[in-house]
């Protein structure tokens, strides 16, 4: 065995216990010929492994648990309101659906509504018509009908109100 | 560590919190420990350990017993200290661009990692590469064989070897005063 070929098994089998039996048989043969490669191999255990096996182990601090806790309460919440939005009938998603989108109808609907409320009172009264005569007119007409002189005389000193009144007298 | 039983497993994918519970206990430590080994900070090694948690709850239903659940966590644990290592650098280079451009900060300053539980081993934990860094670290403090570690790592058996013999000619030049001859 070479010193590059014995390196690179000293960097990664040898020391990480990997090796096989054929190659650990041929470096110890080389380790003993070789002291450059003995003292790398050296080196490699007492720098490289055993400071890194013997590495400080931390210690999750319980808060860490906590806040998972937290996170899958809230993952079990949403979850649970995706079931019931999954599980409800169809008449009450259509409702939910209806809610919602009928909103902007439903104002579109009201702004007409109070569109057409304040114009109707707001509107020019119109003209009203006169078609009934006052009592005394009607007693008039009644005595003219029999007697024309008379009605000459009355028409002549009578005040006449209503607009039909003055129309025909 | 003790071995969780597939019992156990069964009854927190269901979302039994005691089974949880009893599988938080017997890995926590690892993830908290990998995770640290990995950031060099032990806030963030408390986020990622958080975070594996809540995918493993989520995930759980999803491992099929091909691995160990061990094997498993630690790749999930893996994945997740990169992926934060590579999101935090990434945000840190954009914070540090603006400050440096606002003149808040000299261009020189680095972030510094937790003085109390920054041991000799993390001093140099930092040196390596993070592809390195996770195979010194699952190898030689998480005591992983080669073929676990290629397992966690879904890499070939060699790489690892390699990764490993370059991860400690480093370390070596770094304790030899910054020569890279062996």
């Amino acid at each position: 065995m070479k010193c590059d070929q014995a390196r690179e098994l000293i960097l990664t089998d040898a020391i990480d216990v990997e090796i096989s039996t054929e190659d650990k048989r041929e470096l110890l043969t080389h380790l003993v010929a070789c002291e450059s490669c003995r003292l790398l191999m050296d080196r490699a255990e007492a720098d490289l492994v055993r400071p890194f096996e013997q590495a400080v182990r931390l210690v999750p601090p319980p808060e860490i648990w906590q806040n998972i806790e937290s996170g899958l309460d809230r993952a079990a919440l949403q979850a649970d309101s995706r079931a019931s939005d999954a599980g409800m009938g169809i008449f009450v998603r259509l409702r939910k659906l209806i809610q919602q989108a009928a909103r902007p109808f439903a104002l579109t609907i009201a702004v007409i509504l109070l569109a057409v409320f304040f114009s109707f009172f707001h509107r020019e009264p119109t003209v009203r018509t006169v078609t009934r005569l006052s009592p005394a007119a009607s007693a008039l007409m009644l005595i003219c009908e029999r007697d024309s002189a008379f009605e000459e005389a009355l028409v002549k000193n009578i005040q006449f109100d209503t607009p039909i009144e003055k129309l025909f007298f | 560590m003790p071995e969780i039983s597939d019992l156990v497993i069964e009854r927190a994918c269901s979302g039994d919190r005691r089974a949880f519970d009893e599988i938080y206990r017997a890995h926590s430590g690892m993830v908290y420990n990998v995770a640290f080994r990995m950031t060099g900070h032990l806030e963030i090694a408390g986020e990622i350990t958080q975070d594996v948690f809540m995918a493993v709850f989520r995930k759980l239903v999803q491992f099929r017993g091909q691995s160990k659940l061990k094997t498993w966590i630690y790749r999930i644990t893996v994945n997740t200290a990169l992926n934060f290592r590579r999101k935090e650098s990434v945000e840190k280079e954009h914070l540090r661009a603006y400050a440096v451009e606002k003149k808040i900060l000299e261009p020189t300053v680095a972030s510094q990692p937790d003085h109390e539980a920054f041991d000799r081993v993390q001093e140099l934990m930092m040196v390596l590469p993070p592809e390195q860094r996770v195979c010194m670290l699952l190898r030689s403090i998480e005591q992983l064989s080669y073929q676990e570690i290629a397992d966690v790592l879904e890499i070939n058996i060699n790489t690892v070897r390699t990764r490993l013999k370059r991860a400690r000619e480093s370390l070596f030049a770094k304790l030899r005063g910054g020569t890279h001859e062996v």
